[in-house]
């Protein structure tokens, strides 16, 4: 195990370089490149509360279109980290049968740069908190302690769903339908409040991503500060899903410059 | 002296399955079946032995006997079945140029990608960015997505940082063949330079001169499993001597089959206009032995038997042979005109060729042989057109060889004052190039 932490430090620059090389291709070959990243959102927040606020008469929640977006930035993380996730092995197979350097870099890398981009998506979050009269509070400070659990949360199912797509290419079609109803049953256009009570406490045992946007939602919508066993029952939920992700990984790695 | 690497009774076996569950529909379907056929492939099979600090081993062997997968082996793209494989120090792998360069990217940021991905740090990577980028003889097109590059640009590249990342163990499966003759001088001498440095090299190459000059040990592979290991001049000795015994039983198979192609008048590589018919052609060494494999310098004798029909049978008529190389070029022809051979009572001759200190080099070869009439030679009577094989192997394998190609020529070296140069001196005035 420390050997393999050395070896993942000896790297580190590969990480770096990585995800850069992901950042700089996304954004190169398209016309307005980087603000397609920051646009997306904000589109999608355009268009619920459209049909939420105007189409659909919705009073009960305040700042509707601030709500959505604080959901939907870490969705959109996590998503695009699956959804990269998935192919980063089998993409990346003529690398990995030349090559050798820890595969976990390859679907961790993908999750470091869709971090950067919600980091820097985070800007035009702020901005728009400020644009509806919420106010920077001290509470903020557990932003990056969320920000960096939810990153140990993305990378476990990142290797899991890399490593699982390497025997079972069915993963890549699964995972797309499974994304979509995982949307559906995150409260990212709807408050989880609003659920009946058992459904809610359901959903936080089930569902990691519906404690995330809860707490984001309570830091920088009410800046309040959130529970601390509620947040180290996350931590741990995390943690378990890396531990578990990270195991498979490496008990599949061995097999894959033959199987790919 | 360190090892740096060790294979310890290192086996690998790769499994095929046939009918791979890909998918899992797959696995439904076939949950309470068995799984497919499987067939397995012992790739290596209890491999040991060890390479020291700045040696040099070459790995020889036929294709599929498990070089690669040795090569694999030590740069830990696969791991092995059973055994243990130790290395000690950073390996830069020439197995496949230029794996992980990013088409959409610049040369820069491929070079750095590059490095990155073989494990060394941006600072390094800065400090011989320069060294890469004149090896690569690519300064104008550096900051050019190398989407753009031709392919001789993109492994110049790929070669130039696989080899200034100055690690401590190279690798290197059969990659020399990068652009143009100059270029490969240039890898070539910057290998020899690493051999200098103390460092050490894994060497797998089909070309056993390449070998001999540059390993200070070999290993021959068979079959997964390490037939000869030592010195250089012994194992490739050892090698080349199954490599002919194949190669003769191959050539006599061959010779038979194409006997039989003659008995059965079969039209494959031969045509018959009529009037004299070959019979049979043989190759034989200098007592009339068959034989089909020679050495440069031996006497080689053909012998064409011939059954001739009665109206031809009292006029002369023309013999030729030639010798092609394996690309079927032909090298040499020998004509033999005007003769009155047919003795007539049986209407059956010999003719018998002799090549005298034979000047092919190592390779192999096919012969060709020919009845023609004498007058207006249009069409021959009748041809067996690279029907016939055997192959040369070269002078004395622990003569160091200081000539490559297809025939041997007798030369010398000279200095400016015109007296002959030894060999030694040759050989240092040929390096000094």
């Amino acid at each position: 195990m420390l050997t393999r932490l050395t070896e993942l430090f000896k790297y580190r620059e590969l990480v770096r370089n990585l995800v850069i090389r992901d950042l700089k291709v996304r954004y190169k070959s398209s016309f307005l490149g980087f603000v397609w990243s920051l646009l997306n959102p904000l589109l999608m927040m355009l268009v619920f509360t459209v049909v939420f606020t105007v189409m659909m008469p919705n009073k009960s929640i305040e700042k509707f279109p601030v709500f959505l977006l604080t959901a939907i930035l870490p969705w959109n993380w996590c998503a695009a980290s699956i959804n990269g996730g998935i192919g980063s092995i089998v993409g990346n197979a003529n690398l990995i049968k030349k090559v050798y350097f820890p595969r976990e870099i390859l679907p961790a890398s993908v999750v470091l740069s869709n971090m950067v981009n919600y980091l820097l998506a985070l800007i035009v979050l702020f901005a728009m908190l400020l644009a509806f009269g919420v106010e920077i509070q001290p509470m903020f400070a557990f932003l990056p302690i969320l920000i960096f659990i939810q990153m140990i949360f993305l990378l476990g199912l990142a290797f899991f769903v890399s490593a699982l797509n390497v025997s079972f290419r069915d993963t890549e079609v699964i995972t797309e339908v499974g994304i979509m109803a995982w949307f559906f049953l995150t409260p990212v256009f709807y408050d989880i409040h609003d659920l009946f009570p058992q459904y809610e406490r359901l959903m936080y045992i089930l569902n990691p991503m519906a404690s995330f946007i809860s707490t984001y939602r309570l830091v920088l919508l009410q800046g309040a500060g959130p529970e601390p066993y509620f947040l180290l029952r996350t931590l741990a939920t995390s943690l378990i899903v890396f531990a578990l992700g990270y195991a498979f990984f490496i008990r599949q790695s061995r097999l894959f410059g033959e199987e790919l | 002296m360190t090892e740096v690497i060790r294979l310890e009774d290192v086996s690998k076996r790769f499994v095929i399955v046939h009918e791979k569950n890909r998918s899992f529909q797959d696995v439904v379907v076939n949950l309470f079946k068995s799984n497919g056929s499987r067939e397995e492939f012992w790739a290596l099979k209890n491999t040991s032995f060890s390479v020291q600090r700045g040696e040099t081993l070459g790995i020889i062997g036929y294709n599929g006997s498990g070089k690669s997968t040795i090569l694999k082996l030590i740069s830990r793209i696969i791991e092995p079945t059973s055994g243990k494989v130790t290395v000690n120090g950073s390996v830069s792998p020439l197995l496949e140029l230029g794996a992980g360069f990013h088409p959409e990217l610049s040369g820069r940021d491929n070079v750095f990608l590059n490095g990155s991905l073989l494990g060394f740090s941006r600072r390094k990577m800065e400090r011989i960015f320069d060294e890469v980028v004149a090896f690569s003889e690519l300064e104008q097109f550096i900051d050019v997505p190398i989407k753009h590059y031709s392919s001789g640009m993109y492994m110049r590249l790929a070669f130039a940082v696989a080899i200034n990342v100055d690690p401590d163990i190279l690798l290197i499966d059969e990659v020399l063949a990068v652009g143009d003759e100059a270029f490969q001088e240039k890898c070539f001498q910057k290998i020899v330079g690493f051999q200098k440095l103390g460092k050490t090299i894994v060497l797998v190459s089909h070309s056993l001169g390449k070998i001999e000059s540059m390993c200070d040990r070999a290993i021959w592979i068979d079959h997964g499993q390490i037939r000869s290991m030592g010195d250089c001049q012994k194992v490739v000795h050892d090698y080349l001597g199954q490599v002919y015994a194949i190669e003769d039983a191959r050539a006599k198979s061959e010779h038979q089959t194409a006997e039989q192609k003659v008995d059965a008048g079969e039209p494959a590589s031969r045509w018959v206009t009529g009037g004299v018919r070959i019979g049979s052609v043989e190759i034989l060494g200098a007592e009339r032995e068959g034989k089909h494999v020679f050495q440069t310098g031996d006497n080689m004798v053909v012998r064409l038997r011939y059954v001739a029909d009665d109206e031809v049978a009292t006029l002369p008529i023309s013999f030729s042979v030639s010798i092609c190389d394996h690309l079927g070029n032909v090298i040499h022809r020998a004509l033999c005109l005007h003769q009155q051979l047919v003795q007539a009572p049986s209407r059956q001759g010999v003719v018998q060729l002799e090549y005298v200190d034979l000047p092919l080099l190592e390779g192999s070869y096919s012969l060709s042989a020919a009845v023609w009439p004498t007058d207006a030679a249009n069409s021959p009577f009748d041809a067996h057109s690279e029907m016939h094989r055997f192959s040369v192997r070269g002078a004395d394998s622990n003569v160091r060889r200081m000539e490559s190609g297809v025939v041997s020529l007798q030369h010398r070296w000279l200095d400016g004052e015109g007296t002959e140069l030894g060999p030694d001196e040759a050989i240092a005035l040929k390096a000094a190039e």
